[in-house]
């Protein structure tokens, strides 16, 4: 079955059920790193979810919906995110001062 | 208005600064209000993405940084030859910066066609070309123009 026409990548979707005409749902299937699979493990089972499918669902859901917010608000969110993650206090322009100073050095 | 966007203020988007409220405000204006234009090298990416990891954000994060910044409605130009060979005369006239000499004569390469009105940079060094590019800071472009 192609998605060609539906512009849908046929290279990375594939159908959970292909004999069915109209597809409900398609399962799409992503390689983790060791790491990233302990951390599904452990976080499946602290917060409860069904299966390791579920917590994959609810992660998708919540990534494509900040992806769709509306542009300032999905900049603010991504300004909270980069903070929570990584926080500095080193500005931006000192930031790129820096790497101006170590490219001129090479 | 029509702007050049040098690398130290699109950090700012990716970063909780006095003023990167203010810089995520004017990227609103620039994809939601026509009359308004901005675009910035194609080298920019390389910087925001170099001065991102030096921050140390993950290799994800800056990727999906890097992602969102090219989602918005911002041109990205081509580093060119002539670009470059102008980049060389910059650097050795005034002695900046390899990468401020690039955005400067990206800036000069395309501000008569695209009708540019400044670069919008928190970079000191380029306050240096005053003759050559009309630098702006964020807090020179008027609150009442941008629409928070």
């Amino acid at each position: 079955m192609s998605y060609e026409g539906a512009g849908i990548p046929y290279y990375a979707v594939y159908s959970s059920r292909p004999w069915v005409p109209q597809l409900q749902a398609v399962s799409v299937s992503a390689k983790l790193t060791r790491r990233e699979a302990e951390l599904l493990d452990r976080l499946t089972r602290e917060y409860g979810f069904i299966s390791k499918s579920e917590a994959i669902r609810s992660a998708v859901r919540l990534y494509l919906n900040l992806l769709e917010l509306r542009s300032k608000d999905r900049l603010r969110m991504l300004q909270v995110i980069n903070e929570l993650i990584a926080p500095s206090s080193r500005t931006s322009s000192d930031l790129v001062e820096e790497g101006h100073r170590e490219e001129n050095e090479i | 208005m029509r702007l050049y966007l040098e690398p130290s203020i699109l950090v700012k988007l990716f970063k909780k600064e006095p003023d990167s409220a203010r810089m995520v405000d004017l990227l609103g204006t620039i994809d939601e209000q026509r009359d308004w234009f901005a675009c910035t090298s194609r080298w920019s990416l390389l910087e925001v993405a170099r001065a991102l990891k030096k921050d140390g954000k993950p290799k994800e994060l800056v990727e999906l940084n890097l992602r969102e910044l090219k989602r918005h409605r911002i041109s990205f130009i081509a580093v060119t030859e002539k670009i470059l060979s102008d980049s060389e005369i910059l650097i050795a006239s005034h002695g900046i910066y390899a990468s401020d000499a690039v955005h400067v004569a990206t800036y000069s390469s395309v501000a008569r066609v695209k009708r540019l009105d400044a670069m919008l940079s928190d970079d000191r060094h380029l306050r240096r070309l005053g003759q050559i590019v009309n630098v702006l800071t964020l807090n020179e472009v008027s609150s009442d123009t941008v629409q928070s």
